[in-house]
């Protein structure tokens, strides 16, 4: 089985999007039927995100929060309308299809950090680099650790970390893979303010160099440093734009 | 709310719960389907031969002496309480030769012409096909005519030249087993029964109105050793004859039918058992692992502070379905294992009666053991989730991996991230690793003592052929009918026969050898060492002619407790004068030892048959055919000739050894097929479960992008970690396990058989593919199960 390689698909599906426009959905409905009962999880979603933005994205529980950055990640498929990532149509792609573009596009930090209980620290992030394909996996493991305060827990197991450490392996892991894309469901859930911060602060950075940065989180503090600020409520969008007064730095936030 | 929980436990892991509960099915199933095999056959004995009125006493006179018709019924009326005897049967046994030759095969061999009155019982002659004995035509022995595949009607030549048609198969129950002077394992086929009415048998023996032997039937309640000493008294009033009286316990057939089921059934206990055992085992990891997989469950529950006995239902109902499914099962194994028994025990026993009732006692031991181990397998992690601390419960990762030394939990291994998952996973969880590994390592096990016992028979056949056949198949042992002096005129008409190369004269005679304590029967052949064409091989030492040397069957040796050198004592008949033998004792060296695993035969040289009077004498003859001259061209000849018994050839040692074992070996081509079952169901569910319990870091590495073949390739490594662990461990507990079974349940079963311990290339290779090949590619099979994961739903739930 042949994997359609990332250059491919983007250069297909570069002429149908404006070159900035790194995610775009369009009409995207999420319907989940349970039964006899049909959950909406999203509803005819129409969404454009540039590159390098640092998006917020709020909501209440059950919004479709993770619905929508599922769908995003090209993790999920939509019910109607179309994905499209890097350009590429990825709505209704073949499984094998959507992997490659995850692999080479996106990365996750999941709000139940999802690490690999085998591994170490260092190991679970160079995870993230190697199937992003980077070649100096370690070396940038090493640094992604550096960077989220863990450079001293290298050999540590995730049972062997506290509940916001394996977070911030999670995050280590995501940016270690140098994917455009950075996906993130309550990255800041289990950290103290300090750490959070530490966090945000990277995610800020990286989004400054090119990286989109997508958040999910129920903290209306957090949305203050965006680029743009999402509002969901039962799977629309209840208001989108710059936070009010213009993104604040981190070291500003206090929760 | 509970139903509706265990009723989703059940959606979620029926597969698991069907397949563990056909292992326990499996291992109850052979465990109570192997278990009834020794009522049965009790049973049928006991119907067997109370239908043929067995008889309570048995007079037999000295060989070649007779009596008139009626003389010995009239002696058992004159006993001193005649009341006692209900009927007698008087019979004429006479020795013969029996030609049954097919058009495909010569069989000539020793037998027994038996005149009887047919309708008359003690010992009623059973018919099992065709018709009883008519004035002038027979029935021949069942299990003679069936080793040879003789049909139900033909005709067979008997000594003298005298033909004799039979109509009919049959036997009587003295004759349930046939035991012969070469030893019980040879006599089934080497010797041929005939019965006829008296009156054929007396024409064909020209000993018209002759008996020389009487079966009685006491009535109910009389005491036969009583009346054995009453006829034992008369006998040795006056009456003229010389007779042995014999009680119906002291009938070799009888006596060694029922103690053949008792060590038969010895046998099937230890398989038995070792099946279910590997089955329980294996049910315990498998079920322990799918509960486990709810100890954070419970944890989360015992921190909430619910009662410990709720949170333990769920996981014990999990046990108890299986236990009820897997005693359904059982059932349907136990009657499937038991119906394919009792027909190959139908096939092979020949029996006019056969009780084979269900057999109730066997299955509900069996139905216990079915739900004991999977109630007890579930019980045992709730407990442990339930005795820890709730907060380590849910950490569960923490505590498995706390086993490990972390050295060993960081090797690595070259290549990426992905590379140093299987052997992580293997080393995070030793202890369940190791329980998987034992759980399949058990099947296998099973599974190399089953196929290694069938190895074993057919390397222990091969063993006895090569040794009898070395570079001569063709060679004939010709039995004389009594002993010659080798100058004689029966020898030398033997070397005379047409087509015959060369003639090797030796003296064969049964002799007990002894040291201290231990004796055991052997058949010593004299032979010439130095110009024999056959001699038996010699494993270690030499013959030199010091004229006290004898090489015994390495197993002889071994019974004995001797090796070569040391000093042994044999009884053996020893010429007195030109026809008048007695028993002697020498004392000899064992000087060799030779391969053959039928450990009854012995040798001597000339030099220690001079020793033991009996040099100078002949009566069996090793003919070697000329190249080009058909073999059984010379068997004929042979056996025609006067002075000549039987004429066998060595090529049929391969045929009797094959006798022996056959209705084991077809036994166990039931439990291979059991075995194979369930070591496969076992491997199939174990790396079903892995794949369960890694559901989660699945879905992950997927969710990076991780192509699916990749992922695939992690979970083949880990189960080639554990099949390896496993398959180790079941070939050694398997080689372990047969020589066990060989060395100390055989020496019991079959002491006259030496098996070798021996597990052929392809039962290895069997073990390997179970072991390795079908747990690392069972993940292939359920392929779909990573193609088809719900990612964003597994990645969602919390554990
Ligand atoms: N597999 C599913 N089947 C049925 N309904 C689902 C499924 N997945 C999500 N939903 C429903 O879709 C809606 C959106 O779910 P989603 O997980 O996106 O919410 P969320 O905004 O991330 O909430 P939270 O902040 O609590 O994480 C919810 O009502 C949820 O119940
Ligand atoms: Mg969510």
């Amino acid at each position: 089985m042949q994997e359609p390689s990332i250059e491919t698909m983007a250069q297909l599906g570069a002429d149908v999007v404006g070159p900035g426009s790194v995610v775009s959905l369009r009409d995207v409905s999420k319907r989940y039927e349970v039964g006899e009962t049909i959950v909406t999880a999203l509803e005819t979603f129409d969404l454009d995100v540039a590159a390098g933005t640092f998006v917020v994205i709020l909501g209440p529980s059950g919004s479709g929060k993770t619905t929508l950055l599922n769908l995003i990640g090209a993790l999920d498929t939509v019910t109607d309308g179309t994905v499209r990532l890097s350009g590429r149509d990825v709505s209704n792609a073949s499984r094998p299809e959507r992997a490659a573009v995850r692999r080479g596009t996106v990365s996750f930090i999941f709000q139940t950090f999802n690490l690999f209980p085998g591994l170490t620290a260092l190991e679970n992030v160079e995870f993230g680099a190697d199937v992003a394909k980077r070649a100096d996996a370690t070396t940038r493991a090493r640094a992604a650790l550096d960077e989220v305060g863990l450079g001293a827990r290298l050999d540590h197991f995730p049972h062997q970390l506290s509940g916001g450490e394996q977070q911030r392996v999670a995050v280590a892991r995501a940016l270690a893979s140098g994917n455009p894309v950075l996906l993130a469901d309550e990255p800041t859930g289990e950290l103290d303010v300090a750490t959070g911060k530490q966090i945000l602060e990277l995610l800020v950075a990286y989004a400054g160099e090119g990286t989109t940065v997508l958040v999910v989180t129920h903290n209306r503090e957090i949305a203050r440093i965006a680029d743009r600020v999402i509002e969901l409520s039962s799977g629309r969008i209840v208001s989108d734009g710059a936070p009010v007064g213009g993104p604040v730095a981190v070291a500003d936030l206090q929760w | 709310m509970l139903v509706r929980w265990t009723w989703r436990d059940f959606r979620r892991h029926w597969v698991a719960v069907v397949v563990i509960a056909m292992v326990i099915g499996i291992g109850t199933g052979v465990f109570a389907g192997l278990g009834s095999t020794g009522t049965w056959r009790r049973l049928s004995n006991d119907a067997s031969f109370d239908a043929l009125e067995m008889h309570d006493l048995r007079i037999a006179l000295s060989p070649g002496t007779f009596a008139d018709e009626g003389q010995l019924e009239a002696l058992v009326r004159s006993i001193e309480h005649p009341e006692l005897v209900e009927k007698t049967n008087e019979r004429l046994h006479i020795a013969t030769q029996v030609d049954a030759s097919t058009a495909d095969e010569t069989i000539f061999v020793a037998g027994r012409l038996v005149g009887l009155d047919p309708d008359r019982g003690p010992d009623i002659l059973w018919v099992d096909e065709g018709r009883a004995p008519e004035p002038d035509t027979g029935v021949l022995e069942v299990k003679f005519a069936n080793a040879f595949d003789l049909p139900s009607e033909g005709t067979v030549e008997l000594a003298g030249g005298e033909t004799l048609a039979y109509h009919g198969l049959g036997s009587l129950p003295t004759d349930f087993y046939v035991s012969g002077e070469r030893g019980d394992l040879l006599a089934q086929f080497n010797f041929a029964v005939l019965y006829t009415d008296l009156g054929t048998a007396q024409r064909l023996a020209d000993r018209p109105g002759a008996v020389n032997d009487a079966v009685i039937g006491l009535v109910d309640g009389a005491d036969r050793t009583a009346v054995q000493h009453e006829l034992e008294d008369v006998l040795a009033s006056g009456s003229g004859f010389s007779a042995t009286i014999t009680t119906r316990d002291e009938d070799e057939a009888f006596r060694i039918v029922y103690a053949d089921i008792e060590s038969d059934q010895r046998f099937w206990n230890v398989l038995s058992g070792l099946v279910l055992g590997s089955a329980a085992l294996a049910a315990f990891n498998l079920i322990s692992r799918v509960v486990e997989s709810q100890r954070r469950e419970i944890g989360v529950g015992m921190a909430l502070g619910a009662p410990a006995a709720r949170l333990a239902i769920r996981p014990l109902l999990i046990g108890l379905q299986t236990a009820v499914l897997g005693c359904l099962i059982g059932i349907g194994v136990g009657v499937l294992v038991g119906a394919a028994m009792r027909s190959l025990l139908l096939d092979l026993v020949p029996l006019p009666v056969w009780r084979t009732p269900f057999q109730f006692g066997r299955y509900a031991q069996a139905a216990a053991l079915g739900l004991i181990v999977p109630i007890t397998s579930a019980a045992v992690p709730v407990v442990r989730a339930i005795r820890v601390e709730p907060i380590d419960a849910i950490r569960t990762g923490h505590l498995a991996a706390r086993r490990t030394p972390a050295t060993l939990r960081r090797v690595r291994v070259p290549g990426a991230s992905l590379n140093q998952m299987p052997l992580r996973n293997f080393l995070r969880t030793p202890r369940r690793t190791m329980l998987t590994a034992l759980g399949v390592g058990a099947a296998i096990t099973a599974l190399v003592a089953v196929l290694g016992m069938l190895d074993s028979f057919g390397r222990t056949i091969e063993i006895g052929d090569d040794e009898t056949s070395q570079e001569h198949p063709d060679r004939i042992t010709a039995s004389l009918d009594t002993i010659h002096p080798v100058d004689g005129a029966v020898p030398a008409a033997v070397r005379e026969v047409a087509g015959v190369d060369h003639v090797d004269l030796g003296m064969q005679f049964p002799a007990t050898i002894s040291a201290g304590p231990d004796e055991i029967e052997v058949l010593v052949e004299a032979i010439d060492f130095d110009r024999a064409r056959w001699t038996p091989t010699l494993t270690s030492g030499s013959i030199t002619g010091t004229g006290n040397e004898i090489v015994l069957a390495k197993d002889a040796a071994g019974s004995l407790g001797v090796s070569v050198g040391d000093t042994i004592s044999v009884t053996h008949p020893a010429r007195e004068s030109a026809t008048a033998y007695s028993l002697r004792t020498t004392e000899v060296v064992v000087a060799s030892l030779h391969p053959n695993p039928l450990r009854i035969f012995a040798y001597i040289d000339l030099s220690t048959a001079d020793r033991f009077g009996l040099a100078g004498l002949t009566n069996v003859a090793q003919v070697f055919p000329a190249a080009g001259v058909d073999r059984a061209e010379v068997e004929r000849t042979l056996f025609e000739m006067s002075g000549v018994a039987s004429a066998q050839p060595v090529a049929r040692t391969r045929e009797v050894f094959e006798d022996a074992i056959d209705q084991f070996t077809a036994f166990l081509v039931i439990t291979e097929v059991a075995v194979l079952t369930l070591a496969s169901l076992i491997a199939f569910n174990s790396t079903r479960i892995t794949l369960d319990e890694r559901t989660r870091e699945h879905a992950t590495m997927l969710a990076f992008g991780t192509p699916v073949r990749s992922v695939l390739a992690t979970i083949i490594k880990e189960g080639v970690l554990v099949g390896a662990v496993a398959t180790v461990i079941g070939i050694i507990g398997g080689y372990a396990t047969l020589s066990w079974i060989i060395n100390v349940l055989f020496a019991q079963t079959l002491p006259d058989l030496d098996v070798v311990t021996y597990v052929s290339l392809t039962t290895l290779s069997v073990a390997i593919v179970i072991g390795l090949v079908a747990v690392a590619l069972a993940p292939v099979v359920m392929t779909r199960r990573l193609t088809r994961m719900n990612l964003p739903d597994t990645l969602r739930v919390v554990e």
